[in-house]
């Protein structure tokens, strides 16, 4: 009897030594790891400077015909995006100077007044306008109409660039860093726009600024890259008090550069 | 009696060494840090209980007052249409500038700001 209670004894202390081991692995237990958004970053080392001699490769030229300047906000205030574009835009820093009519169909002044630093931005800089009474949403009623009255300017006269203060908004850097959350940047600029108001108000607005890297054109002999500027503006800031779109704007520049 | 007493300290023992065993789960802390990912909130549930609370007071922001109308129907258009969020720049977002700013004081918690500022990072969804 005594050998059972031995036995048993011992088997018990295995079981019960075995379930303490198996069942206690004094290990905590922590959340799996969130998955990584960080943002793998690399800059390259482009420089692209203006230029408007036809031929010469190191001189890079505004594409307008291939660039646009888009912008949508919510309809009412409440719906989906109503949306938009202008048809005439620039590179150009519209000093008050040039801030007349021209008489011409093409661009009235040289798209010149950027520079892009791919690894240096603060020496990357741009400023441009877009002319509002050349706004299309693909309703000519509402582009010539509304719109027009809205923006406080007057409609288009053919054969005429309107480069006036009531018929522009323009934007200026002051500033471009690296973006620490993409592979982009931050660009800070003044946009200036009298909207419905009576005299321009400026306004420090940051965007988020992209890069599409200099491309050899499949095909041909010349190279294209892109900027993209991305910013929202809040209309009532300008003096625009309508309900017909929200105060929020979005606003998404495509501009494309090339070599030829 | 001895070999009863035995085999109830063995499963005595037994009990208290599996019972007493556990795994801690380590939940993360409460987001603070403006640069880390950024976490998922609901509007409805998270952010505007949250705005409605401590902003939507009388004579403050609600209807007819000050603008954004921060009550709970009103305030997901009010402050997403009405330009106080920045989806492209979020720490540009007047509703961010604010709560981090004058309006600290009524947002006192930081964690309560980071999900403010989480939920403009991951869209302004209106979920």
């Amino acid at each position: 009897m005594k050998r059972f209670n031995k036995i048993l004894m011992i088997a018990l202390i295995l079981i019960s030594g075995v379930g303490l081991v198996v069942s206690c692995t004094h290990k905590n237990d922590p959340l799996p790891a969130s998955v990584s958004t960080a943002v793998k970053i690399s800059h390259g080392k482009h420089i692209h400077l203006a230029g408007m001699t036809l031929g010469d490769t190191s001189q890079w030229k505004f594409d307008k015909v291939h660039s646009a300047v888009n912008w949508s906000s919510p309809f009412l205030e409440v719906g989906a995006d109503l949306t938009g574009k202008f048809n005439q835009f620039g590179v150009v820093d519209l000093k008050d100077a040039l801030m007349q009519t021209y008489n011409t169909t093409r661009q009235p002044l040289p798209d010149t007044s950027w520079a892009f630093y791919e690894n240096e931005p603060a020496k990357t800089h741009f400023a441009g306008y877009i002319q509002t009474n050349q706004v299309n949403t693909g309703e000519p009623g509402r582009d010539g109409g509304c719109l027009i009255t809205t923006f406080g300017t007057t409609k288009i006269v053919a054969g005429t660039q309107n480069l006036t203060a009531a018929n522009v908004a323009h934007i200026k850097t002051t500033s471009v860093v690296f973006d620490p959350l993409s592979n982009g940047y931050i660009a800070t600029f003044d946009f200036t726009w009298q909207g419905g108001g009576s005299a321009p108000v400026t306004q420090s607005i940051s965007g988020k600024l992209t890069y599409i890297p200099e491309t050899q054109v499949p095909g041909a002999t010349y190279s294209d890259f892109g900027l993209k500027l991305e910013f929202q503006i809040n209309k009532a800031d300008f003096g625009v008090n309508n309900t017909e779109v929200a105060d929020k704007v979005n606003i998404v520049v495509n501009a494309n550069f090339n070599n030829k | 009696m001895k070999r009863f007493l035995i085999i109830a300290g063995v499963f005595i023992v037994m009990i208290v060494g599996v019972t007493s065993c556990y795994k801690d789960v380590v939940l993360p802390k409460k987001g603070t840090d403006p640069n880390a990912p950024p976490v998922q909130y609901s509007y409805k549930k998270d952010i505007a209980p949250l705005l409605n609370t401590n902003c939507a007071l009388s004579g403050c922001h609600v209807a007819g007052v000050q603008a954004p109308n921060l009550e709970t129907a009103a305030s997901y258009n009010s402050l997403v249409n009405g330009g106080f969020v920045n989806t492209i720049i979020p720490s540009q977002s007047d509703l961010y500038i604010m709560i981090n700013g004058n309006m600290q004081v009524h947002i006192p918690d930081a964690a309560d700001r980071q999900k403010v500022y989480d939920w403009i990072r991951t869209g302004a969804l209106n979920n």
